[in-house]
């Protein structure tokens, strides 16, 4: 008895402990602190813009330098913006520090290390084309409305297990047979 | 201290790899390496294509390499190069391996410890060709250019006229190639009076007799020969095709044949003069051609007034059908059945190889096969038998020469000074002992040779090799000769470079393809093509000034050039699309139609190369160089050779018989001038050895071609299921006298040395006969390392008695049930 | 419904393996390595069985390159206990690896032996990996695989018709192994089609299949040799 009230407590912490990490376990650290928000409702950029490759290839694609120097230069930086409040000081700063990162790799012409997110494992054979062009299911119906974030993606938004997947094949009355999707 | 959840998780010892490469997770039990979980993330997956030549081997077959966002994953034929016609042969389907592999060669390397101990330190290419230069201008200042030799393999392509043009004018008459062609090169020699090659259409013929030629799996274009075959045996009702197969072992090419005859090794001269005696006897040959155009059939008189008996004399006294029959083992009756099928049959082609040339009587041989088409009078026009075109390339600027060179080039080359063969220019049985005594080599260079691998005087050049004071090689793999290099310049795989493949042997139509880089390099490798440019701009002079080209490319480009003025041909196209094409070319139409080179280049590039599907017809009356003009039956060029022998020897011209002792023929007087029947010579260690070893070449890794590749490796054996090993072949009759049993190791001995191998029993082994094949055993490069055995370790030293060509089928050896200890 | 099937004609095939080859460098199957192969791992899809008869000179040598044969009654399916293996509506025999145990009794239970255990986990040496095909799953240790008729390409020729708006045609589905026989001894295509190519080859006086005694009714067919 007494053994149990010593180790209660301990036990306890470690649970919540656990919990805590398993939690965050899939969370990733990403190379810029990007903001979707910024360029989706301020820019007013479409997804397809930069992730170029959903409505024809398997792969959306995460775009890099290559697709980043189309709007970005160096010259940003010397830019002069208003600023009213602390507020805005301390984002403008924050966009700053983010956009040096960002062009250290473009004048190095080396690849952002993005961390994808959103896999599927390498033995399900998922397409977006066949998602996006023929079976016209928007952006937002998988990702979430990832345009009004303001953090960098570090998990999926849905959880995309085998059955999330069929519950809508179903629905969809898309087959649902094993060599439909794996390989 | 800062702790966070992943650093937890590692104390923890749980991995996180699995869950920072992969989705979140979802495949964290699933153990992918990282590399691939990565790849299959990522990119969108563009798939796009480029073609490309393969060059794994010599055949030069036409590939399309898919390629997944820029990556490299898969290599197909290439479906419109009529080389071969989208087939591929197992090797050529592992090459993405060789350009992924961890083994090759990185950066330029520089020998640090002794010989052959493999200990290397990175150097600069600067500093690499720097010390290259300084070597060989001083081998000039010293007027020695004769010093410096180049051994490269494989002739097909453009590369081999590039390094000629550097070793004529640097002044070096070293230039030696180990090609399996010049085996080829010295028959025709003989019977056409030149070394340009015959090619062959199959496309009519209705029978085929295949003297010991390996098509399916040896070389010179197996994928080709699989086709070609495989059409022959499935053409429809009335065009119905027989090939008849003759050789000592069921090789693959032999089951793939509707009928099989077996000769004892070394005899088939005999049986192809058997079968021109019942063709003779029957009248069953082509009169107007053999009255026309050939020389020394009947009996004939010299202008000296001497009176000649002809082959038909000789033929008809010495190999009658039961003569014959005691020689080769083949029954008279099958020996007349053959030959009456020959003359039965409206369109017979006769083809030799393999085998056939590899004993130490070989140019007879295949001059005696030869004969069988005269006989049938295939040398003619609408015969199946051509003169191999070559494409219209434009010549390489002239050579200039400067006094040093033309003084080099005045010395005789390395393999020249070999003094016991008729036709010594293709023979490497010299050129280690050269090396060794008269004539010493400073500088070699190795340009993807690998003699210490295979050749038949392995020993020989492991001592030259030792001995030249400064070796430089360009691979892009560690392999056995230059384990002694001091220098190693790494090249692209062919998966990286530019290259133009050209005439491969046997075929009929004028073609080459064109080898662009699918990928970048992946390390710091170069094209040997451009470093020998910036080698010869470094020396200056007349050297310099010979190559002229930037690079490489430019040399290429030179090069087709002169199609493109000549517009003669067209970048390949669809397989039946040359038939429209011939019908509108024949109406007068414009089929080449480019604006500029840039725009012909571009063609070539995506189409994968040209062709000429329009060939000239043949006007026989020019083929022939011979001293006649015609076909020889007698070869008055032989005699030539023969009667200046005599005269370098110092043994008088009319001890003829003494001259020919010498050379190791036996036939006497003239009809050593006529294809006969030599007797082979076998080494059998003064009667110690019993079988014959029959060496043979599998598709899967032509000569050791494809050592640098692991699944290469695994499929080594897939037919006979010896996957990463050797075997030996062996006929139950023979294992069971022998007291082997199937899986048994046996040790092979030889007088060269002694192999241990596991035996496998298979009916396609003659009795009295064992079979290894070639390609394993390697004692360098990392791959294949001590996986397998070579067969060449076994080989002694016999070559063609005429032409020096290695002879790889007169070595006879003992087997014996290994024990314990030897089979580890 | 589709019924996808194979013809080989063995009188067309020189038994020269870059079927096999083709196959294994197409589904990233693992080289197993010199010891393992030793020990009879090597792994393979496509195999080529070769038979001798009689005796030198006589011999006749036969060379059968065999896939899974994808019965319409497989005898594997029946014995999985979890339903990885199984016949789907188009007639292939499905293996889902992540469904797999490594139980093998499919491995034992079929009677052409086609199917192939993953002892390790695979390894490419290097960069190797790198020229691995992203379109077929790279299996893991502890499961059971084997030929899927090229899955992967049916896959994407279905979603590459459906762009074009158009009807799956023959030759837009073509295994590795048929696509790259130098002879063209295989051909591929629907048996379910009474005018596919496959369904007239199989109505060749010399088409054969072998098991058709078992009952497991395979879908590939050979046509024999002429004699």
């Amino acid at each position: 008895m007494k053994k149990l009230i010593l180790f209660g407590p301990v036990f306890l912490i470690i649970v919540i402990l656990a919990v805590w990490f398993i939690d965050g376990m899939g969370d990733v650290v990403q190379p810029i602190q990007y903001n979707h928000f910024v360029h989706v409702q301020e820019e007013e950029i479409e997804c397809l813009e930069c992730h170029q490759y959903a409505e024809d290839y398997a792969r959306a694609s995460i775009p890099n330098i290559d697709e980043c120097a189309d709007c970005h230069d160096e010259s940003e930086l010397e830019d002069e913006e208003e600023m009213t409040s602390d507020e805005d000081i301390i984002r403008q700063e924050m966009k700053r520090q983010e956009k040096k990162i960002l062009f250290a790799y473009m004048a190095q012409n080396k690849k952002i290390p993005w961390r994808q997110v959103n896999n599927v494992p390498n033995y399900a054979y998922f397409s977006h084309r066949r998602h996006v062009k023929l079976g016209g299911i928007e952006c937002v119906e998988c990702h979430g409305d990832t345009g009004k974030q303001t953090t960098p993606i570090v998990r999926p938004h849905e959880t995309r297990s085998m059955a999330w997947c069929m519950d809508c094949h179903e629905k969809e009355n898309v087959s649902n047979d094993c060599y439909a999707c794996h390989h | 201290m800062e702790i966070s959840r992943r650093d937890f998780l590692r104390l923890l010892g749980i991995s996180t790899a699995g869950v920072a490469a992969g989705s979140v997770g979802c495949n964290t039990i699933w153990s992918v390496p990282d590399e691939v979980v990565e790849k299959i993330g990522g990119a969108p997956r563009r798939e796009s294509w480029k073609t490309s030549v393969c060059s794994l081997c010599p055949s030069g077959c036409g590939i399309k390499v898919r390629l997944i966002d820029g990556i490299p994953v898969r290599i197909l034929g290439n479906s419109i190069n009529p080389v071969n016609r989208n087939g591929l042969c197992p090797m050529g389907e592992t090459g993405i391996e060789a350009l992924f592999n961890p083994n090759r060669i990185k950066h330029p390397l520089k020998r640090v410890g002794s010989r052959g101990e493999n200990k290397w330190e990175k150097v600069s290419w600067d500093e690499a060709i720097q010390s290259i230069v300084t070597r060989l201008q001083s081998l000039r200042e010293k007027s020695e250019p004769h010093k410096m030799a180049f051994w490269s393999s494989q002739g097909n392509n453009l590369q081999s006229g590039l390094i000629e043009q550097f070793t004529t004018a640097f002044g070096s008459p070293n230039f030696f190639q180990f090609d399996d062609n010049n085996v080829a090169k010295l028959a025709t020699r003989i019977t056409l009076g030149h070394e340009k090659q015959l090619a062959y259409n199959f496309e009519n013929i209705d029978l085929l007799i295949n003297f010991g030629g390996d098509f399916l799996d040896a070389g010179p274009a197996p994928v080709r020969f699989n086709q070609i075959y495989a059409e022959i045996r499935n053409r429809e009702n009335g065009q119905q095709a027989k090939i008849i197969h003759i050789d000592s072992r069921l090789s693959r090419t032999a089951t793939n044949s509707d009928e099989f005859i077996a000769v004892k090794p070394g005899t088939m001269a005999a049986l192809a003069l058997g079968v021109a005696n019942v063709l003779i006897n029957d009248g069953q040959y082509d009169d107007e051609f053999i009255a026309k155009n050939s020389f020394g059939f009947f009996d004939w008189q010299s202008k000296e007034g001497k009176s000649f008996n002809g082959f038909k004399h000789f033929i008809e006294r010495e190999y009658y059908p039961e003569k014959v029959a005691k020689i080769t083992g083949v029954t008279a009756s099958q020996i007349v059945d053959l030959a009456r099928k020959l003359s039965a049959a409206k369109s017979a082609l006769v083809l030799s190889g393999g085998q056939a040339s590899a004993s130490t009587n070989g140019l007879y041989t295949s001059w005696a096969i030869e004969c069988l088409n005269a006989l049938k009078g295939n040398f003619k026009e609408n015969s199946p038998i051509s003169l191999a075109p070559h494409p219209p390339f434009a010549e390489i600027q002239e050579v200039q020469m400067d006094g040093i060179a033309t003084k080099g080039l005045a010395r005789t080359g390395l393999s020249q000074a070999a003094g016991d063969f008729c036709f010594a220019e293709y023979s490497v049985s010299n050129i280690p002992d050269a090396i060794s005594q008269q004539n010493p080599v400073e500088i070699l260079f190795l340009a993807n040779a690998n003699p210490v691998f295979n050749a038949i005087n392995q020993a020989g050049f492991t001592k030259a090799l030792s001995e030249i004071p400064f070796i430089v090689s360009f691979s892009s793999f560690m392999d056995e000769s230059n384990a002694f290099a001091d220098l190693i310049l790494p090249d692209h795989v062919y998966l990286e470079k530019h290259e133009i493949v050209h005439s491969i042997p046997m075929i009929d139509f004028a073609h080459f393809s064109v080898q662009q880089p699918v990928i970048e390099p992946l390390f710091d490798t170069r094209h040997p093509g451009d470093v020998i440019i910036q080698i010869a701009q470094k020396i200056g002079g007349t050297v310099a000034s010979s190559l002229p080209w930037v690079g490489y490319k430019e040399y290429l480009q030179d090069r087709v050039k002169g199609i493109y003025e000549t517009g003669t041909g067209l970048p390949f196209s669809e397989e039946g699309d040359e038939k429209w094409l011939k019908y509108l070319k024949e109406r007068g139409w414009q089929i080449f139609e480019f604006t500029n080179f840039k725009e012909f280049w571009q063609v070539l590039l995506e189409k994968g190369g040209w062709w000429d599907p329009f060939p000239q017809q043949m006007d026989f009356n020019n083929v022939f160089a011979t001293p006649s003009r015609k076909f020889e039956f007698f070869s008055q060029l032989l005699e030539k050779e023969i009667q200046s022998h005599v005269q370098t020897d110092a043994i008088s011209s009319d001890n003829i018989a003494a001259v020919l002792a010498k050379l190791k023929i036996a036939a006497p007087g003239d009809m050593a001038f006529i294809p006969h029947y030599e007797i082979p010579h076998f080494d059998d260690g003064d009667g110690r050895f019993d079988l014959h070893l029959l060496p043979f070449n599998l598709i899967t890794n032509v000569n050791g071609m494809g050592n640098n590749m692991p699944l290469a490796q695994e499929m080594f054996g897939m037919l006979t299921r010896e996957y990463w090993n050797s075997w030996l072949e062996i006929n139950p009759e023979t294992a069971h006298e022998k007291g082997i049993s199937e899986g048994d190791f046996v040790k092979v001995t030889s007088s060269r040395g002694s192999l241990t191998v596991r035996a496998k029993l298979l009916p396609t082994t003659m009795p009295g006969t064992i079979c290894i094949p070639f390609g394993l055993g390697r004692i360098n490069g990392a791959t294949s390392k001590r996986v397998g055995v070579n067969p060449y370790s076994l080989l002694v030293e016999k070559y063609d008695h005429l032409r020096g060509i290695p002879s790889l089928i007169s070595t006879k050896v003992s087997v014996k049930k290994a024990n314990g200890r030897e089979a580890v | 419904m589709p019924k996808w099937g194979m013809i080989i004609d063995l009188n067309k095939c020189t038994g020269c393996g870059d079927c096999v080859t083709a196959c294994k460098v197409e589904n990233n199957i693992a080289v197993v390595g010199q010891e393992e192969s030793a020990n009879g791992r090597t792994m393979l899809w496509m195999d080529i069985i070769t038979t001798y008869e009689g005796e030198f000179p006589n011999v006749k040598v036969r060379h059968m390159p065999r896939p899974c044969f994808h019965c319409e009654h497989p005898p594997c399916t029946k014995v999985c206990p979890v339903g990885a293996t199984y016949l789907n509506d188009e007639g292939i025999v499905a293996q889902i690896y992540p469904q797999c145990i490594g139980c093998r009794y499919c491995q034992v239970a079929c009677p052409i032996t086609v199917k192939t255990f993953n002892w390790y986990t695979p390894e490419w040496p290097g960069r190797m990996a790198e020229a691995c095909n992203p379109d077929v799953a790279v299996r893991p240790m502890g499961v059971v695989e084997k030929c899927t008729f090229c899955i992967h390409r049916l896959q994407k020729a279905k979603e590459q018709a459906a762009v074009e708006k158009r009807e799956l045609r023959d030759e837009d589905y073509v295994p590795a192994c048929a696509e790259s026989c130098p002879t063209r001894a295989i051909s591929f295509g629907d048996m379910g089609n009474p005018t596919s190519k496959v369904s007239q080859l199989k109505r060749n006086p010399r088409a054969f299949a072998v098991g058709e005694d078992l009952g497991i009714e395979p879908k590939v067919y050979y046509l024999s040799e002429v004699e």
